[in-house]
């Protein structure tokens, strides 16, 4: 990635990571997880960190005015986990459909970039595709090229 | 066109979120992706013969 990225933490499984933003509003923990679906798919979730309630919040809208650091950051860190578990496929689904929107945003962006390391496929009407640009999905599926 | 990318940064291994190792922190989220993955089963049925 040629975008700065923050450094980033992980624990003993590898399954969950953690970065902090620096910006406008201060030091702002980030998590990533990844949760194990069915077969070898692992969901990543992605927010501000909720310590008081114990959870991610990807509702909060923190504008601290490095969005294109810490987006760079989550890719780098599924980077990281799909270059450990080369078998596993990462979805990506929005909470909301504008959360949705902006990880098409996202990936639209940085297409070039990620399609070098991975395979992008993305769901619609209950079928998977290769993603395309200007089309509009439900979700998105990444996997480590070989 | 030769592929080009870029080493892969590795993470600090940090004692303090071993305790969130295995715990959904974002049910709401992991519901629906399973609720999306029921739907739309990953690999599709023609795994990679078509589009994919």
């Amino acid at each position: 990635m040629d975008q700065p990225h923050y450094e980033f933490e992980t624990t003993v499984s590898g399954h969950l990571f953690s970065f902090i933003s620096e910006g406008e509003q201060g030091s702002i923990e980030k998590r990533v997880q990844f949760s194990p679906m069915r077969g070898n798919v692992f969901n990543l979730a992605f927010g501000d960190w909720n310590e008081l309630e114990g959870k991610i919040d990807d509702m909060v809208v923190t504008n601290n005015g490095d969005m294109e650091q810490v987006l760079a950051t989550v890719i780098e860190i599924t980077r990281f986990f799909l270059s450990e578990n080369i078998k596993i496929s990462v979805s990506l689904t929005g909470s909301t459909p504008a959360r949705t929107r902006l990880y098409q945003m996202i990936i639209n962006k940085n297409l070039d970039i990620i399609k070098a390391d991975f395979d992008v496929a993305a769901s619609r009407n209950g079928h998977w595709r290769s993603f395309e640009k200007n089309v509009n999905y439900e979700s998105f599926m990444v996997s480590k090229l070989f | 066109m030769k592929k080009v990318t870029t080493p892969i940064s590795a993470p600090k291994h940090n004692p303090s979120l071993d305790k969130w190792d295995g715990v959904d922190l974002f049910p709401e989220k992991t519901a629906k992706a399973r609720e999306i993955l029921a739907k739309t089963p990953w690999p599709p049925r023609d795994e990679k013969s078509s589009s994919i």
